[in-house]
């Protein structure tokens, strides 16, 4: 797979081997892809975090955690 | 102006009437979209993302791999992660009760998942609580020089299966079965707290503290000495890796297994959302925040590998690179080596507590929702039952010296049958038989922020159930070729094939019983449209 010789751990050059081109390429698009993705979907998200034009209908209930406290007035 | 029934939710909140549709108390809920997002990815980023994904990456093609794993996450991983999310957010229901609203006998698919759960949770608390004891190990590095004879010699007691000792044993290990009864007790009082105050709570505190964590221990990898070397081989490609089929299975396999889908875990975290909430957006995010701790991972490990590799002039191919033996034996011994490495020690399985615990919660609270929802049992009274039942088969088997035999083959059963025919049954059923799709489209599109197109159909009627029958049928095949691992057949009967009949057996006894709670339901927003604005906006996109 690599082009480092095989018995690269025991014959290691000062500083070791450096890493290939190929290998920094690959490690370089799987960031750009994976982690700009995630970089990407969390400022669509951010930008834009609910529809604003939803069908009408469709409301919860409220439970204990987080429900709208009201009060007489 | 209405006043809100303080009785009714105090009744609810301590746990006296079920937290379902079955008492005046309300559905619980994510109280927004952040605690849904870090709870979602808690649930999918496990042991798996750790341990599994940098060999599968660096047997399949190192840096060539990177191709096959981005076509399966975006056409297996992301369609089947939106299919669950239809399923729980517009059916409201854990996996029974979503696929009972599909069709009422569809509630079996449900409890197959559930059971599914059910045996993944009884060994995978094993695994956190073997994590935790290793934390504590860290501190004063008890592995010593001899890291594989500690783990399964001192720690685990491993029997002498094949050999001396029979295959199964009830031989109790101290050191295992403490901890073990411990992360059970802390299970069970987070689920017991709720979604909200338990579940999300959990995750609010252990995701960030993960990336830290994690985060840190990558980066000094990557500046110990031969770290390169390690990233060498993870990355450099090997194309003609991508001309092999079984490239590709694993492939979809490690995207598959790793983002907690078609086992029910994302249709009852779903179901936990408001109606009116954005799904696909939130989705995408977790699904990318998966594979981002994946790539993380595989950095981490990569570059400390090719540091253990440089110190003691072996060769990556003579180390466990994978599963338990990485994290169990070449970790520690990585550990020993390092400076701080005490310090270092207690980061790794530390994260490993945090990742596994996070997912450990997410695979209970299946089981619970639907206890609750089916039986009409009260949040505190289903925690309670499958925490003392799962918790006492979690023990009386994983905890003895044979706990890590059963545990393996029951986990590549499970997996690879039960989560792979589960999805099968999902896509067959849902898209094909009963024409679910374009309704679960259309519901996807009427609340989210990222269109979900007709690509969909493709992925999840076609693309998916192909994999899957192909990675299905191999693995069937390759158990009947030759014995898994080499085990004993008869053993193999019982534990392997014996959980995968379990998982038949229990969906069709947990579906028998009557349906206790209201049936009355109607999902939100209707389809098919009655409004033209509303058709607009959304399957017609």
């Amino acid at each position: 797979m690599a082009d480092v010789p095989a018995d690269r751990y025991l014959y290691r050059p000062e500083g070791g081997w450096p890493m290939s081109t190929e290998a920094i390429l690959m490690m370089a698009v799987a960031m750009v892809i994976i982690w700009g993705g995630l970089i990407a979907s969390i400022m669509a998200l951010r930008a834009r975090p609910d529809r604003t034009d939803l069908p009408p209908g469709g409301e919860d209930d409220h439970r204990e955690d987080a429900g709208i406290i009201e009060h007489d007035t | 102006m209405t006043r809100f029934d303080s009785t009714a939710i105090d009744a609810e909140a301590v746990g006296l009437v079920s937290t379902d549709n079955t008492t005046t108390a309300p559905r619980e809920q994510f109280t927004g979209q952040v605690g849904f997002i870090l709870s979602a990815i808690g649930s999918a980023v496990g042991l798996g993302n750790i341990w599994r994904f940098p060999g599968v990456a660096y047997e399949n093609g190192g840096g060539a791999f990177m191709v096959p794993y981005l076509v399966a996450l975006l056409t297996a991983g992301i369609p089947i992660l939106f299919l669950d999310y239809a399923l729980g957010h517009r059916l409201r229901g854990g996996a029974p009760q979503a696929f009972r609203r599909v069709k009422k006998w569809l509630e079996s698919l449900g409890w197959f998942q559930v059971m599914i759960c059910v045996l993944i949770a009884v060994y995978y608390a094993a695994v956190v609580s073997w994590a935790a004891s290793f934390f504590v190990y860290s501190f004063g590095l008890e592995w010593g020089d001899d890291p594989a004879g500690f783990f399964f010699g001192e720690h685990l007691q491993v029997a002498d299966v094949g050999g001396a000792d029979a295959w199964l044993t009830f031989d109790f290990v101290a050191a295992v079965l403490i901890p073990l009864v411990l992360v059970w007790l802390v299970a069970i009082a987070v689920l017991a707290a709720g979604v909200v105050k338990g579940v999300q709570r959990a995750n609010v505190i252990f995701i960030p503290l993960l990336i830290v964590s994690f985060g840190a221990l990558v980066v000094r990898a990557l500046f110990l000495d031969g770290a390169v070397d390690g990233l060498n081989l993870l990355f450099t490609p090997d194309w003609g890796a991508l001309s092999d089929p079984d490239v590709w299975i694993a492939a979809y396999g490690q995207i598959f297994f790793s983002l907690s889908i078609a086992f029910g875990i994302m249709i009852t975290y779903a179901s936990y959302r408001r109606r009116r909430s954005n799904m696909t957006g939130p989705g995408l995010v977790v699904a990318f925040s998966n594979s981002g701790f994946e790539l993380l991972a595989g950095l981490g490990v990569f570059a400390a590998i090719g540091f253990l590799a440089m110190e003691s002039g072996t060769a990556v191919a003579d180390l466990p690179i994978a599963g338990v033996g990485l994290a169990f034996v070449t970790f520690p011994a990585i550990v020993s080596q390092m400076p701080a490495g005490a310090f270092f020690g207690a980061l790794f399985f530390g994260s490993l507590v945090m990742a596994g615990f996070t997912s450990l919660i997410s695979i209970l609270q299946v089981v619970s929702a639907a206890l609750q929802e089916k039986f009409a049992l009260s949040r505190r009274a289903a925690t309670l039952g499958l925490g003392i039942v799962l918790g006492l088969i979690s023990v009386l088997g994983f905890s003895t010296t044979t706990g890590l035999i059963l545990l393996d083959t029951a986990d590549a059963f499970v997996n690879n049958i039960g989560i792979v025919a589960s999805a099968i049954f999902m896509c067959v059923f849902v898209i094909w038989i009963y024409r679910r799709g374009p309704e679960l489209r259309y519901h996807l599109n009427s609340v989210s922020t990222l269109p979900v197109g007709r690509w969909w159909y493709v992925c999840v009627g076609a693309i998916v159930p192909v994999m899957l029958i192909v990675m299905l049928t191999g693995f069937i095949a390759a158990r009947i070729a030759e014995p898994y691992e080499g085990y004993d057949t008869t053993y193999l009967l019982f534990a392997g094939w014996g959980s995968v009949a379990l998982l038949v057996i229990g969906a069709i006894v947990l579906t028998l019983p009557r349906w206790r709670s209201r049936e009355e339901f109607t999902p939100w927003p209707t389809y098919p449209p009655t409004d033209t604005s509303t058709a607009r906006k959304g399957a017609g996109r």
